[in-house]
């Protein structure tokens, strides 16, 4: 028993080493250059793009733009919130954020889809009040005690995996054309399944979307709220289904920029029915690189 | 409580500790508190189904002593009914209730009936599968004089509860596990460790394996209409790999872990995807569940000893119920056919034991043939398993339909290359390790520096891997 017992105290102890090697090596890079935006960047960036996987899609292409994506895929107005308060800190008066105003973020599925526990990263004390899950405000406390274990830390792999394989996400260069017209209305049924059907507007995602409004007129940092482009099947089918996501920014006198019907005409600059691929990015980003004001 | 979740994590040592350093004095006490804390994983669950398992252990126990005592038999037939009836009761009440008045009904309607038998809205107690039979041994074993009964009630209600094996096996015999009660359980090293190292790569079987192909087979299956043949096929193929890396990794863990405490529980898998025919890859695919009713149904049937007649009859009788074993749907029936009009040729031309010895041994590769006799089962396997996951047996005559079609040489919709290459990593160690008990199981000689690099690149894998986005119960716990 002795012996199981000092292998097992050794195995734990590699284990740790095997973290402080891990968080200098692949987490440092991976998660503090790569994911979170890096503070000496902060002079060549005065756009940011705060968007969930209609920005996110676009990978890099907007920081060629001269707008530094911080959009990240299934994010809801919870984790948006989380990195505007966090940019408040560092921003002056002559940024500005491009914040996703799109329908769908106001839906009730939303509440359940956040990377708050991915977003915690972010996140000060002082939202400790807003956060609902128990699990979040655990994480929230445990942010420091676990930052030198990455590899206990389960909710940064994905991070890791876009590390290592960057842009090569097959999504990302395949085009919505090349689908025939009865798997893309199955591909936008199954999309408005998800979003709309039997969904109602998110109290939630409406307050936490006051609160990023809120935080950027106190700190006078300019909000632009953006529509992204849809293929016009989808349109087509949620064209109905409006949650109004604007009206609030519209109320606080916010400049909103519809571009929904954009590429309308060309199917290929999508690689699905909501997404952006390769060739739409770039398109897109030249739109709204129009919209900065440095 | 899952495995695979953190309340585990923590649960484990510290059983293991007070196991092994506060309660090690006497048996009698170590057996205790066996019981107490297999009755806290339980009924993490759901506490009210204690009252079931506890039940049915008090039946079976008191039967188990009237048995032993009762000298005509007819009162030794009266007391197995007994046993039979009680829980062959619970898990028909339990699991089959529904399924029977439902299909009551449907066949009245056939005949223009309308009838509207009330259906019950009755949660499945989990492990009930398991238990009922491990219980039902117990007195069939001492009804056929091949065990003894024991009257000690703390050992015998640790036997039916004994956590690491409760909810979904491996399916022990009293004739094996409950002795290991009665004696003094002592710790070795080697042990330890090789429990440590099952339930580390069951871990990886489940979260890498098993939960990343739930993904898509879950998707691919429930949306069939919409795909093509080739991708159809990989999603057979992803099921395939899920029930394999779900039920294979739960019995290494709990193989492994019971092992930590001493106890020896019986082989559930051998590598299954290497048999080179059907009845290979049942005397490999849960050998628990295969060999229970080889006991207790087929040869009391007359196993394969009678006519032809006989031999078809009884290998239907025993697919069909294992089929129907695993759930109250006509799918599992349908699946457990299949098997037998596979394994039928098998025994009308006295070839179901041609492989009994481990594929290519010695070999580092296989022969042509060799290959494509595993390819083959895997084949065959592999369209029974669209059986056991459609939702109705239409909807899996469809499926296999859509893959015989032109389209299953068109470029599929859904490829993921990540999930197919840790696939064929699998495949590679265990083909590797085939002759062992388990993929971890290193022989002394290998270097400690391969060993402990195995274990942490197992353990990073899982990690970076692992699908931890849901947390996935095994599959066999619905059974």
């Amino acid at each position: 028993m002795g012996k199981f017992i000092t292998h097992s105290i050794f195995f734990v102890l590699g284990y740790l080493v095997l973290n402080g090697l891990f968080y200098m090596f692949v987490t440092t890079p991976a998660v503090y250059t790569n994911y979170v935006f890096n503070e000496d960047n902060m002079d060549q960036y005065h756009s940011f793009l705060v968007s969930d996987s209609h920005g996110a899609c676009m990978k890099s292409i907007p920081n060629e733009y001269g707008i530094y994506n911080f959009s990240y895929r299934g994010d809801n107005y919870l984790d948006m919130y989380l990195k505007v308060q966090y940019l408040a800190t560092q921003l002056s008066t002559e940024d500005t954020i491009f914040l996703n105003v799109d329908s769908h973020l106001f839906s009730n599925y939303r509440d359940k889809s956040s990377n708050a526990k991915k977003n915690i990263i972010y996140a000060n004390y002082q939202v400790n009040n807003l956060l609902e899950s128990e699990e979040v405000k655990q994480k929230l406390n445990n942010k420091k005690y676990f930052k030198y274990l990455p590899l206990l830390d389960i909710d940064y792999g994905v991070f890791y995996y876009d590390y290592l394989l960057p842009e090569k996400a097959a999504a990302y260069h395949r085009s919505f054309a090349d689908y025939n017209e009865k798997t893309q209305r199955t591909k936008c049924q199954r999309r408005y399944e998800t979003q709309y059907q039997n969904k109602t507007k998110s109290e939630k995602q409406e307050q936490y979307l006051e609160k990023i409004i809120e935080i950027c007129e106190e700190k006078n940092i300019k909000l632009i709220g953006i529509q992204y482009p849809l293929a016009k099947m989808y349109w087509n089918m949620i064209e109905n289904n409006n949650y109004n996501t604007t009206s609030l920014l519209k109320q606080y006198g916010i400049e909103v920029y519809d571009f929904h019907d954009l590429f309308f005409e060309q199917t290929d600059c999508f690689y699905d029915q909501d997404h952006l691929n390769l060739k739409g990015s770039k398109l897109f980003c030249e739109q709204i690189s129009k919209l900065r004001r440095d | 409580m899952l495995f695979n979740s953190i309340e585990f994590a923590f649960f484990l040592p510290i059983v293991f500790f007070l196991y092994w350093f506060v309660f090690n004095k006497y048996l009698k006490v170590q057996n205790v508190f066996l019981l107490i804390v297999s009755y806290i994983f339980y009924g993490w669950w759901d506490w009210r189904f204690l009252f079931l398992i506890i039940f049915s252990s008090f039946v079976d126990y008191l039967i188990g002593l009237k048995l032993a005592g009762a000298s005509s038999a007819i009162r030794r037939k009266q007391l197995l009914s007994l046993s039979i009836a009680v829980n062959l009761g619970f898990l028909g009440f339990f699991k089959y209730f529904n399924f029977f008045a439902e299909s009551f009904v449907e066949a009245f309607t056939l005949f223009g009936t309308e009838l509207d038998i009330a259906r019950l809205n009755i949660i499945l107690p989990v492990g009930i599968s398991f238990y009922t039979f491990q219980t039902l041994s117990y007195s069939i074993d001492i009804y056929r004089r091949r065990l003894k009964p024991t009257s000690d009630w703390i050992a015998f209600f640790s036997f039916v509860s004994f956590f690491p094996q409760l909810v979904a096996g491996p399916i022990e015999r009293a004739s094996n596990l409950l002795p290991q009660f009665y004696e003094k359980r002592k710790f070795t090293y080697h042990e330890g460790v090789d429990g440590m190292r099952q339930i580390l790569f069951g871990l990886f079987k489940k979260i890498v394996i098993a939960d990343n192909c739930a993904v898509f087979a879950n998707n691919i299956f429930n949306n069939y209409g919409d795909y093509s043949g080739s991708t159809l096929l990989i999603g057979a193929l992803f099921f395939a790999f899920q029930i394999y890396g779900d039920f294979s990794g739960y019995s290494d863990i709990a193989i492994g872990t019971a092992r930590l405490f001493g106890f020896d529980l019986k082989k559930n898998f051998a590598f299954p995807y290497f048999s080179r025919d059907i009845a290979e890859f049942w005397r490999r695919w849960h050998i628990s569940l295969s060999t229970w009713f080889r006991d207790y149904v087929y040869i009391p049937l007359g196993g394969s000893r009678g006519g032809l007649w006989m031999k078809v009859r009884n290998t239907f009788i025993i697919f069909i119920v294992s089929g129907f074993w695993h759930g109250a749907n006509w799918t599992f029936i349908a699946w457990g056919a299949l098997n037998a009009l596979y394994f039928l040729p098998l025994l009308l031309t006295n070839r179901n034991r041609v492989h009994t010895d481990i594929v290519a041994q010695h070999k580092y590769l296989p022969s042509i043939r060799e290959l494509l006799q595993m390819g083959g089962t895997f084949f065959i396997t592999l369209l029974a398993w669209i059986f056991f996951r459609s939702n109705t047996i239409s909807d899996a005559f469809l499926y296999i339909q859509k893959i015989f079609t032109i389209a299953l040489f068109s470029k599929p919709e859904i490829f993921p290359l990540k999930i197919l290459l840790l696939i064929i990593i699998l495949l590679m160690v265990e083909w590797i390790q085939r002759d062992k008990e388990h993929v971890l199981q290193f022989d002394v000689t290998t270097p400690r520096w391969v060993r402990w690099s195995s274990y942490y690149m197992v353990v990073v894998s899982i990690y970076f891997l692992g699908n931890f986005r849901q947390n996935v119960e095994f599959i066999y716990f619905q059974f």
